[in-house]
């Protein structure tokens, strides 16, 4: 392997143009993909990456959510033997204790801001 | 003069560098002339996070030896900023190969592109297990 004579490193480097965007779209559009046959264009290509990032990102927050829930309730809960059976969670969940769940979980530093406002955004659309 | 298009790879092993049947791999594409070698390097990320950059030059013989009838060339085109940028995302209590190479077998294609002022929207290596999964799921 030869080495070049003025290898030191200093030079403009090659990797200055490259990407690191992290895409959290909280409101991203739903685009279908997996469109059979049909050529997509170059804009729904990079919806359809958009949404997959978002939905990991949203997957991400909600286990966040669900694991900080779930501790909460497990140091709020009675003792086994004596205690009412838990109560069955509701179909239509209440919007407004979500939030305050929520804001708590800013609060603890549990979530980001950016996360924090990201599943707000999402409450809010359900 | 670079015709090929370039690219870079960051690939984290656990314990040993570059060993084994890579380099007897690498030297293959390289006898075929199917790529040149522009840069290779080896970083590793302590416990606290801290990147450290070794050169082939200043690892100890016995690790480079496999590297030492390597065809290629360290241009060191790579800055220290691109090697900063290229390990964001290795993770603590890692070692990782840096090798920049020129993929020659695609200079008569990338010409071609030139040629008809075709420029390069996106370029993305997708993981194998991706595509394996997009196989299975069209046989489901």
């Amino acid at each position: 392997m030869r080495r070049g004579a003025r290898s030191n490193r200093s030079g403009p480097g090659l990797l200055g143009t490259v990407g690191r965007t992290a895409v959290i779209a909280g409101t991203a559009t739903a685009v279908s993909h997996g469109v059979s046959g049909a050529m997509q264009s170059s804009a729904q290509q990079k919806a359809v990456a958009a949404q997959q990032k978002a939905a990991a990102e949203q997957q991400r927050i909600d286990d966040a959510v669900q694991q900080a829930l779930a501790q909460q309730q497990v140091a709020a809960a009675p003792p086994p033997v004596a205690g009412p059976p838990p109560a069955p969670a509701t179909a239509g969940v209440d919007r407004v204790a979500q939030l305050q769940q929520l804001a708590a979980l800013r609060e603890q530093g549990i979530l980001t801001e950016e996360e924090f406002a990201a599943e707000k955004v999402r409450i809010l659309a359900s | 003069m670079t015709t090929g298009p370039v690219e870079y790879i960051l690939i984290a092993f656990p314990g040993n560098r570059f060993n084994g049947q890579i380099v007897p791999a690498l030297q293959e594409l390289v006898d075929k002339e199917l790529i040149h070698i522009i840069d290779l390097l080896f970083v590793k990320k302590d416990a606290e996070g801290n990147l450290l950059v070794a050169e082939l030059s200043t690892i100890d013989a016995e690790e480079s030896a496999p590297f030492d009838a390597l065809d290629g060339d360290i241009d060191g085109l790579l800055s220290m900023a691109d090697i900063e940028l290229a390990a964001a995302e290795l993770p603590n209590n890692c070692s990782a190969g840096l090798l920049v190479w020129e993929n020659l077998w695609a200079a008569r294609f990338a010409e071609a592109v030139r040629a008809a002022n075709g420029q390069v929207i996106a370029n993305e290596r997708i993981p194998h297990a991706i595509v394996e999964a997009a196989r299975q799921a069209l046989l489901a």
